[in-house]
């Protein structure tokens, strides 16, 4: 339940953050969420499925207040189906909040530094 | 559980640490490079991808507000723009300047991509915009030396001239739009390319002319010409490409004469293709670049628009009718965009070219306009002495070297960045090319001074046709045969623009002697000398760029290689035919399916077969088809039409063999003499041009040639289609395919089969990339009657319902009722309505 508040909240923060301002806010939330989840190792996962559900939100919106079928429109320029337009779009931000939270997470449980061998 | 989630999450769950690091690091950079970067011609998938500010954003500004209401720096009162149900935008405002002011925010708003692109086209900076795919078109603006045209043009303007005031009022329209629009307004081709919008000047409208002059008037077959002699002889390239056309169906009525006259023509043997004629003309052709240019020497059907209006004794409602149909490359968006302006002074309804304030075709309350292209002989090479072949520095003329103007440009990438060098070369008639043939200087009236918007500026206002030809004196470039009709009846068509005069026989079909000073123009062909009439005895008039001057009425020369007349006579033959014309039948003239080619190709075809006993199966069963099985009408659903397509093909390629161009493995042709040469060809049934010179064992004669082309047809046709004819269907072979500005797919709208065929009065070369821009017809009355439709929509964004909702009707022919509003009240439902206000207001 926690991880899935965790998910929703990441999702909420990634759609008013790229509303906002822009599109590298998504690594921007997913770092944070390695640092507040760091002793879960699920962090990134978390980050990854929120940021693909946040997207996936604005997504939908941008379609419901668009006239006729803008995927259909563009995704020829992008050489690509509508149906991979949208799953390309999902895993980029999902790529970029799973591998910002693990790395901020891996940079903050960074195992102890073995001491030197006594001869 | 807890504890143990923890410790393993402490410790990094079943990957070593430096290990998740890797990876963690390894997916957060490479996202955000893709992400930020363009990489390898993939755009910057970041900005392209965000769901709010990406690609898609554009689809959420895609239309039209119901209501809206903003100020406009500059107005000085208010401007009301209602967009009606086919998003024209009806501009009400006291004064002009504050119309043309809203004309720019309002065209900026639904084109400004494609502004930019037909400023930077004719400046040679595209590839500050699209990258270094844009360097061969941008070295070939640059070096024809159109930006300094442009910038001379606007130069020359005084400060006190109202065209530079409108000019001024329009480009701050313009830059209102584009300094004021949300960042989802957008364009997407600039969120594709990375890019952002440049800011506009004034004079970035004659920039936009220079582009319609390339287009129109631009033409350098003269070079060419030489390859053509150097394969067939001095000779039968004169015959075959002639100053007059060999079937004179004139624009200007010869009075008592309603048929075409048929010059004697002869036909000289082609010389033999010796081993350094061969050599000569490879040399000539060597580079692609040069033989894949467009030529009219070897592309008869790209051009194709025409005109015609009927005086009030042949029309139905006793007023006069006017049709347009100018032919120009198809793109989405559009070439125009259609306004309606109503000011204190001014009344008009037409289409503009985007970077126009005014239309270029259209009609007031009193007069109606519309052009063909003249096709006139514009431009002149002189074969230039210089000092250096590499990097000339001085030319000589009359024996006195003259020094060589230079400069050396760059040409810049998107961020900047020098892809290429060039250095520019000027002598004193113009630019100084490097060709094929050695350097070559070039004379073009778009490069020298004229005033073309005090032209249209007068003509706007003009109540009478004599009254729009007279405003329309400045008007140069491109000469176009402007049609005019007025609310009195009268009809009237001059072939406006600069026409200069040569020396010598006077004409200008070949390269001249730049190291003579009396090589040069010696003046313009005087206004009175150029091709006019208005209200014929025959009581209608037609266009379609043939030549406009029978010879033996007036042979002043205006030009070459004139295209076919075979549209001309059809309408010619409608209007004739009618003496009850409406502006239904105007309008489904249009579209009309019928070409008199078609029959003089197959009267022939039936002839040679008649005379050729033993002539194979496959050319019978095919003329059998052609006979029985069609109705000469290039429709959509017709087999026959695809049979006589190959036929045409067939026969084109049998009998012009002696211009393949030296080692083209594609077997293209140096040129191709047009329809019109091969029909006046039947004539001559043992002319040497009927032997195919690929084989050597026989000499072929008229007949052979046509049973062979029979042949060859029906076997193609059937290898391409299948066996069976009635599964053969035009619409797969003619099609429309109109291509987006940047040809990205998608954006695009392809394969749209169509009514139209050669000699039809809607051409079609097989590309399907030019065609019919605007069709409208006007009914000048007490009431004014309008209808139009052009094959694409108002708007420039993809995601736009306005974006290329009018290509149903301009595919099936159709016109929409045009409105025609005196005040803001009178349109009815409104699509949407745009409130302008000065600034100050609140």
């Amino acid at each position: 339940m926690k991880r899935l508040l965790w998910t929703l909240l990441v999702a909420a923060l990634i759609a008013v953050g790229t509303w906002g301002l822009d599109w590298w806010i998504v690594p921007a939330v997913g770092a944070l969420t390695g640092v507040a989840l760091r002793t879960d190792r699920l962090a990134s996962v978390i980050a990854g499925l929120g940021a693909a559900l946040g997207w996936g939100g604005l997504l939908a919106f941008t379609l419901s207040r668009a006239a006729g079928t803008p995927l259909e429109t563009i995704a020829p320029v992008l050489r690509m189906t509508p149906d991979r337009l949208v799953w390309v779009t999902l895993a980029f931000a999902a790529l970029l909040g799973a591998s910002a939270a693990a790395l901020s997470r891996a940079l903050l449980t960074r195992p102890p530094t073995p001491g030197p061998t006594a001869p | 559980m807890a504890e143990r989630l923890g410790r393993r999450g402490r410790s990094g769950g079943h990957l070593p640490w430096g290990l998740r690091l890797a990876v963690a690091a390894t997916g957060l950079i490479g996202g955000l490079i893709v992400g930020s970067r363009s990489i390898g011609g993939v755009p910057a998938l970041g900005p392209l991808l965000d769901p709010v500010h990406g690609l898609l954003a554009s689809a959420r500004t895609a239309e039209l507000a119901p209501s809206e209401s903003l100020a406009l720096p500059g107005l000085n009162e208010g401007v009301v723009v209602r967009f009606d149900d086919r998003g024209v935008p009806h501009i009400f405002a006291r004064r002009t300047l504050d119309a043309v002011r809203a004309v720019g925010y309002v065209q900026a708003r639904d084109r400004l991509f494609q502004m930019e692109m037909t400023v930077r086209a004719a400046a040679g900076t595209l590839t500050e915009l699209v990258g270094a795919r844009a360097l061969p078109a941008d070295r070939s603006a640059r070096r024809r030396g159109m930006a300094a045209a442009a910038e001379a043009r606007w130069a020359a303007l005084p400060d006190t001239s109202e065209v530079r005031r409108l000019l001024t009022a329009y480009s701050a329209g313009i830059n209102a739009w584009v300094e004021g629009m949300p960042e989802t307004a957008l364009p997407v081709e600039y969120r594709l390319l990375g890019a952002r919008p440049r800011m506009f000047r004034p004079q970035d409208t004659f920039y936009m002319l220079s582009v319609m002059a390339q287009t129109l008037s631009y033409r350098d077959d003269e070079l060419r010409r030489e390859a053509v002699e150097a394969l067939v002889g001095a000779a039968a390239t004169a015959a075959l490409f002639p100053v007059d056309a060999p079937i004179q169906e004139p624009i200007i009525p010869v009075p008592g004469r309603l048929t075409p006259r048929f010059l004697e023509v002869a036909f000289p043997a082609p010389v033999t293709p010796t081993a350094p004629r061969v050599a000569a003309a490879r040399r000539l052709t060597a580079t692609r670049e040069w033989l894949g240019a467009p030529s009219l020497l070897s592309d008869e059907a790209v051009v194709g628009s025409n005109n015609w209006a009927v005086g009030p004794t042949r029309t139905a409602g006793g007023q006069a009718l006017l049709a347009g149909d100018p032919h120009l490359q198809l793109t989405l968006p559009s070439i125009w965009y259609e306004l309606h302006l109503v000011t204190d002074s001014l009344d008009v309804y037409g289409v503009t070219l985007p970077l126009s304030p005014f239309p270029s075709i259209g009609f007031n309350r009193d007069v109606a306009w519309t052009a063909t292209n003249t096709g006139a002989d514009v431009v002149d090479f002189y074969r230039e002495t210089v000092d250096d072949s590499i990097a000339p520095t001085r030319y000589r003329v009359d024996g006195v070297d003259r020094e060589i103007a230079s400069e050396i440009v760059a040409f810049l990438d998107r961020g900047g960045d020098t892809l290429a060098v060039d250095t520019l070369y000027r002598t004193h008639r113009g630019p100084l090319l490097r060709s094929p043939m050695g350097w070559v200087s070039m004379r073009w009236t778009a490069l020298e001074p004229s005033n073309e918007f005090a032209g249209v500026w007068g003509a706007l206002r003009a109540t009478s046709t004599d009254g729009w030809y007279e405003a329309m004196r400045p008007f140069r470039v491109p000469a176009q045969n402007f049609l005019v009709a007025d609310r009195a009846g009268h009809i009237a068509i001059r072939s406006v623009g600069r026409f200069p005069v040569r020396p010598g026989d006077g004409r200008g079909d070949r390269v001249f002697d730049g190291s003579r000073s009396d090589s040069d123009w010696l003046g313009d062909v005087p206004f009175e000398r150029i091709p006019q009439v208005r209200d014929p005895a025959q009581g209608y008039l037609a266009s379609a760029n043939q030549q406009p001057l029978d010879p033996v009425a007036d042979p002043t020369y205006l030009g070459w290689d004139w295209p076919t007349p075979w549209r001309a006579m059809r309408i010619n033959e409608i209007l004739r035919g009618d003496a009850a014309m409406t502006p239904e039948k105007m309008s489904a003239a249009h579209t009309d399916p019928r070409t008199p080619l078609t029959a003089a190709i197959l009267n022939q075809a039936r002839a040679s077969l008649g005379a050729h006993p033993a002539a194979p199966a496959a050319a019978r069963d095919a003329m059998r088809v052609l006979d029985d099985g069609w109705d000469g009408r290039f429709s959509v659903e017709s087999s026959g039409a695809v049979l006589y397509e190959a036929l045409v093909t067939a026969l084109t390629d049998l009998t012009w063999d002696e211009f393949l161009a030296p080692d083209d493995t594609a077997g293209r042709r140096v040129a191709t003499p047009n329809s019109m040469m091969l029909v006046r060809l039947f004539g001559d049934p043992t002319a040497a041009w009927w032997d195919d010179r690929r084989t050597t064992d026989r000499v072929e004669r008229r007949d052979d040639i046509l049973v062979a082309a029979l042949e060859r047809a029906w076997l193609r046709t059937g290898a391409a289609h299948g066996d069976a004819p009635a599964n053969w269907r035009w619409g797969t072979v003619r099609q429309a395919n109109i291509r987006h500005l940047l040809e990205l797919p998608g954006f695009g709208r392809e394969s749209i089969p169509m009514q139209s065929g050669p000699g039809t009065l809607s051409p079609n070369d097989g590309r399907g990339v030019h065609g019919a821009s605007w069709r409208f017809v006007v009914e000048l009355g007490d009431s004014l009657r309008a209808w139009g439709t052009y094959p694409g929509g108002q708007s420039g964004n993809p995601f736009s319902s306005r974006y290329a909702d009018r290509l149903a009707d301009w595919q099936r022919g159709a016109l929409a009722p045009l409105q025609t509003p005196r005040t803001p009240e009178a349109l009815g439902a409104a699509r949407s309505t745009l409130t302008l206000r000065p600034e100050a207001t609140r």
